[in-house]
């Protein structure tokens, strides 16, 4: 019976650290921009859950239904968007075992679908990303979490160019790192292990030619 | 090709971020009352061109299990679509609003269940009281229920207090730094408790005896509450969504529905404990100095941990205080 009880109140202190996240769901497409075997760039489309999407529309005073002027896209861009430069817009970018967050993205928009907000921006990519590589999208803070959306798409500018594969897989070799006591103030972006750090594999969708 | 964007005017918030802060007290005190209009937790949301009150750091992140992320979702896609129902058919089908109503309700009760099922919500607390002392047979679901409904009707606050000071519907973002606040407080509040219950039962240990639930009932009740007064994120966000469509009153009965999921969850805690602790001492009852001395023990561990698990999690707390403080 004693080992009973402390068994329980292990279990009971173990599993009441206070958090409360995700704050936001996500849910994700993608859409791939081949020249050939380099890769231009990509399309996201991410459509917010109800709950996010009412606050959005409530703080940026935005009309119940119908189209997004661009003045109202513009203000979504600098309040409700742009920040996210600070965390690498969530995207994780993989050649073999070297990561990057990208730096910039472009052509944002943004619409109401139903009752929902969604966003659509490109990830341009330089010359370097020929061949396969992989892409994730995740937020290593869990303020959000992501879902993809079906199989991502494609465009192939050159003519009889290989048709690109897709495949969503969680590599154990390329972890991320991100620190359980980050607050929402920490922004800090983690490629090495470190005491306190914690070890995540995000789902990633590899792209092979 | 990269679009280019105007920045945005300043907002009312950051206007009233350019107060200068002239002491620690007084920044501290601002942050407190102001934190929630100002600080900028949401990573979608730009900061203010000028400086915001410093914000204390979130209640720690986890990596949450697929399966539970994508139950969540599914609460509030279903919430969500179930108060869009509601709100659309009142002027029409009364009928119709009435059942979307009722489903607002019913999704609201699970939603607090599977809510109060996963971390925190002072299960933790409430085991640890309920192994530590005797009680009568209907306490743990008093307490059990006394803190969901302190825990759900503070996120409720929050929202009315957050909304009315705005002039506007709260902010996600202010609700959250309001949240931090309130954990970090009520963590530390803790903490102080549990550590004046232990110096107070060490002085008294060589008397030690289990006067039953007369003694420690109202002292444990004011545990309860206090440290359930953080604001409930669940009903944060049902609050929140309720006043964007303008249904506060549906969405103060979601919030009950919520709180007795909750109790429900945090009275079966509340329970083990309490059932636990009755069959160990009736097994081995015959031996009173045997129980004293275990009684004893058990409630001093149990403050124990209440303390450690306290500071354990208040420290990233206690951490932004003292940089807020020698800066």
């Amino acid at each position: 019976m004693r080992k009973a009880i402390i068994a329980l109140a292990l279990a009971a202190a173990t599993s009441a650290t206070a958090f409360a996240h995700p704050h936001v769901f996500i849910d994700v497409s993608l859409s791939f921009d081949f020249d050939g075997d380099r890769c231009l760039g990509f399309w996201q489309e991410w459509s917010f859950d109800p709950v996010f999407s009412a606050q959005i529309k409530n703080d940026f005073m935005l009309p119940a239904s119908g189209p997004l002027s661009r003045a109202l896209q513009d203000e979504l861009y600098n309040g409700a968007f742009i920040n996210l430069r600070r965390y690498g817009f969530y995207t994780l970018l993989r050649r073999g075992d070297k990561r990057e967050s990208p730096k910039a993205v472009t052509q944002f928009g943004a619409e109401l679908r139903a009752n929902r907000i969604v966003y659509r921006f490109y990830v341009p990519l330089d010359a370097s990303y020929s061949g396969g590589f992989s892409v994730a999208v995740f937020d290593t803070t869990y303020y959000s979490a992501v879902r993809y959306l079906g199989q991502p798409g494609f465009t192939q500018r050159r003519e009889g160019a290989a048709t690109p594969r897709f495949s969503v897989e969680s590599d154990r070799r390329f972890p991320v790192y991100y620190n359980p006591q980050g607050g929402p103030q920490d922004m800090t972006t983690y490629t090495r292990p470190a005491p306190g750090l914690l070890t995540i594999y995000p789902d990633e969708i590899v792209i092979r030619l | 090709m990269k679009s280019s964007y105007a920045s945005k005017p300043a907002s009312a918030g950051a206007r009233l971020a350019r107060c200068r802060l002239t002491s620690p007290a007084a920044a501290l005190a601002l942050a407190f009352i102001l934190g929630g209009a100002l600080a900028h937790a949401n990573p979608f949301y730009s900061p203010p061109a000028e400086a915001a009150a410093p914000a204390p750091p979130a209640p720690a992140a986890k990596a949450v299990p697929a399966p539970l992320v994508a139950l969540q979702l599914r609460f509030r896609e279903s919430l969500a679509e179930a108060f869009g129902r509601a709100t659309e058919s009142e002027e029409g089908a009364e009928s119709g609003a009435r059942r979307a109503a009722l489903a607002v309700l019913g999704i609201a009760f699970v939603y607090g269940l599977a809510h109060a099922a996963g971390p925190g919500h002072r299960k933790t607390v409430v085991f640890s009281l309920f192994i530590g002392a005797k009680a009568k047979a209907w306490e743990p679901m008093a307490a059990g229920f006394l803190s969901a409904l302190t825990h759900t009707a503070s996120g409720g606050l929050v929202i009315g207090v957050l909304s009315l000071l705005r002039g506007a519907v709260a902010s996600l973002t202010s609700a959250e730094t309001a949240l931090a606040w309130a954990d970090g407080g009520s963590l530390l509040i803790l903490a102080l408790i549990a550590a004046a219950l232990i110096v107070n039962k060490l002085r008294h240990f060589s008397h030690a005896h289990d006067h039953g639930p007369s003694g420690a009932g109202r002292g444990r009740y004011a545990v309860v509450f206090l440290t359930s007064l953080v604001p409930c994120t669940g009903s944060i966000m049902v609050m929140l969504f309720a006043l964007y469509l303008g249904s506060p009153l549906l969405g103060v009965a979601a919030l009950l529905f919520i709180a007795l999921g909750q109790g429900l969850v945090v009275s079966a805690a509340a329970y083990l404990a309490w059932f636990g602790r009755e069959r160990f001492f009736n097994a081995i009852k015959r031996r009173e100095r045997a129980v004293a001395a275990v009684s004893g023990g058990l409630e001093l561990a149990s403050y124990a941990l209440i303390l450690a698990f306290s500071l354990y999690t208040a420290w990233p707390f206690l951490g932004f205080l003292k940089e807020l403080v020698v800066g």
